[in-house]
């Protein structure tokens, strides 16, 4: 008994430094938040603060702009984590379970290896391939198949496609790490004992992978919602998300409350939606009968 | 493995103390430069953007030859930076920075800035007026900024495909060029266009509420928002917009590039922008700072920078009366200089939120 306490100790010791980080770049950074959101205006050149307010909040509501704005952005973070997962199964399935245990690494790294260009250049590689004569555009119209001349891009079809991009390889990581635990010995039995290959995914690939999921789900949804370089660039003139909205606030006018307020707002949205998405699956799960 | 932990932890110490050696030297050649040459040697700090014709081979070099002084930049990369570096202990040690239009009142409302005495600016009665008299560098009957340089944000559009003769800015509300316009994504520019094309009579107090119903048709129209370069070379270059807003920068761009642009001066008149001088409150040498302004708006200089590969619009009417016909093209300011530029001034902070809600609002729906 006195030796597992003390390796309790120890380890409690060693989840030091990382609490330490955790505290400083997550914990405390989102207090500053919360309290710059209740603030007037920017904060002085000297650190000075002008006074205090509730009126950040009051003129979120004030008008529609954020509300359009935050229903679109999620319209837009839903559709994008949907394709995304719909893409990601097959793709972490093939790399997971049918590809030789030898070309793991390979196929993965082929994935990650977006990873390594800058997400502008991402952004911009994707326009040089969809744009008016581009390389997309000239085949179709070699093809008779469009105009050439014209384009999706200036559009939300276009935010979706660069962010399904730049989104879909977390999703395929997050669910293949998952996917890759499932011993194959339990989908032989679920094969040998009359399922087809639907019930088994149903029954028995998907409840295992819903970890994997979740995580995939958090890690593409959130971003997405927030986004605001790509719909500058590709969405044309109805391409504003909410993320323009708060960045402007920041960047051109300098209303430092006004911004951390919208975001504060947007935080807690998320939150919300991200909340009812884990009940729905645990509930899934349940009545699955899965794990 | 312990000497090979020394090595290491020597090398490391060894590269901080170069380090430190080396941002101090970097930092402390202000004052070094002042005190190390000949008695009498003056020094002049210049806080401007790199590459930006103060520090060309005719800017700075030759008013050192002129002076028998030294001129030390001071390069900041964006306005906000510039007033943070006086705000940091900029103040008292840096002689004249280059506020744009947008900026002077900020800086003046913050006591970054002293007047100018213009009486000992031998240029000054050449710079054009409508720059000279700009009213935020004039401030109760004091000058606090002297016209350097400038461009406009006017109506740019491709002759090949618009036939039209343009020469308003109704044609980006026309029917005929939906989808085919590319509009600049700043609110000030957006609402002062918008207040010119209703004929509002001051269009830095346009009425919001006609603006944005304009705005809103104006949007429907509307394909790109732009807010760089190359956000209007791309889609220009493909043809899907033909006709917009764009800088004076963007034109010159477009035509380097080989495509055909028209750029013209809308007859309600044309949105500008400038960069001037202002000498900083406390500046060590205020006299040297004077003979720099007016250095930097005599002939000699403003001649180079008109005429330079990045070429600049002068304020100097006597240099301008001197280009020849293909510089005055290169400048977009043939035939003449247009007559009828609002500046683009510093908005206070109620204003500048009303603004942007109202663009926000029309990006939105």
């Amino acid at each position: 008994m006195p030796n597992s306490d003390k390796k309790i100790t120890r380890g409690s010791l060693l989840v030091a430094p990382s609490s330490l980080l955790l505290l400083c770049f997550s914990v405390i950074p989102l207090f500053m938040l919360i309290f710059f959101s209740f603030i007037n205006g920017n904060i002085g050149p000297d650190g000075s603060i002008a006074g205090y307010t509730t009126n950040n909040f009051t003129m979120i509501f004030s008008d529609s702009t954020f509300t359009k704005l935050m229903f679109k952005s999620l319209g837009i973070g839903i559709v994008v984590t949907l394709i995304c997962v719909i893409i990601a199964y097959p793709a972490a399935w093939g790399i997971a379970k049918i590809a030789k245990a030898k070309n793991h690494n390979l196929l993965i790294m082929l994935v990650i290896i977006p990873f390594f260009t800058s997400q502008i250049l991402l952004i911009y590689s994707i326009m040089v391939i969809l744009q008016a004569k581009g390389l997309l555009m000239s085949l179709l119209g070699f093809l008779k198949l469009a105009d050439p001349a014209t384009s999706i891009l200036y559009s939300n079809v276009a935010v979706i496609i660069v962010l399904i991009y730049e989104y879909l390889p977390y999703m395929i990581l997050c669910i293949y790490n998952s996917i890759e635990k499932i011993d194959d010995n339990l989908i032989y039995a679920s094969h040998s004992l009359g399922a087809g290959w639907f019930k088994t995914f149903v029954n028995v690939v998907f409840p295992m992978s819903m970890p994997g999921l979740l995580s995939g789900i958090m890690l593409v949804l959130v971003p997405v919602t927030g986004s605001f370089v790509e719909p500058g660039l590709v969405g044309g003139s109805n391409g504003m998300m909410v993320g323009s909205l708060i960045n402007s606030q920041f960047s051109t006018v300098l209303n430092m409350g006004y911004g951390a307020a919208i975001s504060f707002v947007f935080l807690i949205i998320i939150s919300i939606i991200m909340g009812i998405v884990r009940v729905l699956m645990s509930r899934a799960n349940r009545s699955i009968g899965g794990a | 493995m312990k000497k090979s932990a020394t090595i290491l932890l020597a090398l490391t110490t060894a590269a901080a103390l170069m380090l430190t050696a080396c941002s101090g030297s970097s930092n402390s050649s202000t004052k070094a430069s002042g005190s190390s040459g000949d008695t009498g040697e003056k020094t002049l700090v210049v806080a401007n953007w790199k590459g930006y014709g103060s520090d060309a081979d005719y800017g700075a070099p030759a008013f050192e030859k002129l002076y028998n002084c030294k001129v030390v930049h001071q390069y900041f990369t964006s306005e906000d930076e510039m007033l943070t570096m006086l705000q940091t202990g900029g103040m008292g040690k840096i002689d004249v920075i280059l506020p744009n239009s947008t900026y002077i009142k900020t800086a003046y409302d913050e006591g970054l800035i002293q007047p100018i005495d213009t009486s000992k600016l031998t240029n000054y009665k050449n710079l054009n007026d409508t720059w000279k008299n700009f009213s935020d560098a004039n401030i109760d009957g004091k000058t606090y900024a002297v016209p350097w340089t400038w461009g406009t944000t006017s109506l740019g559009y491709n002759p090949d495909i618009v036939k039209d003769k343009i020469t308003s800015w109704s044609s980006l509300w026309d029917p005929k060029y939906a989808g085919k316009i590319g509009f600049f994504d700043d609110y000030e520019t957006a609402i002062m266009t918008t207040a010119l094309y209703l004929k509002e009579p001051d269009p830095m107090k346009p009425d919001l509420d006609k603006v944005k119903d304009s705005l809103l048709q104006l949007k429907k129209n509307t394909k790109v928002l732009w807010s760089s370069y190359d956000d209007y070379l791309k889609p220009y270059a493909a043809n899907e917009i033909a006709i917009g807003n764009m800088w004076t920068g963007t034109a010159t761009q477009l035509t380097k590039a080989k495509h055909s642009v028209a750029y013209i001066t809308p007859d309600e008149g044309t949105i500008g922008w400038g960069d001037f001088w202002s000498i900083a409150k406390n500046a060590p040498d205020y006299d040297l700072a004077l003979k720099w302004v007016d250095f930097m708006t005599g002939e000699q200089f403003q001649t180079a920078f008109a005429t330079g590969d990045n070429a600049h619009c002068p304020v100097n009417n006597l240099v301008t009366d001197k280009l020849t016909t293909d510089q005055k093209k290169d400048l977009w300011i043939y035939p003449s200089t247009p007559s009828k530029i609002y500046i683009e001034q510093a908005l206070d902070t109620q204003t500048r939120q009303a603004w942007l809600n109202v663009w926000n609002t029309i990006k939105a729906s």
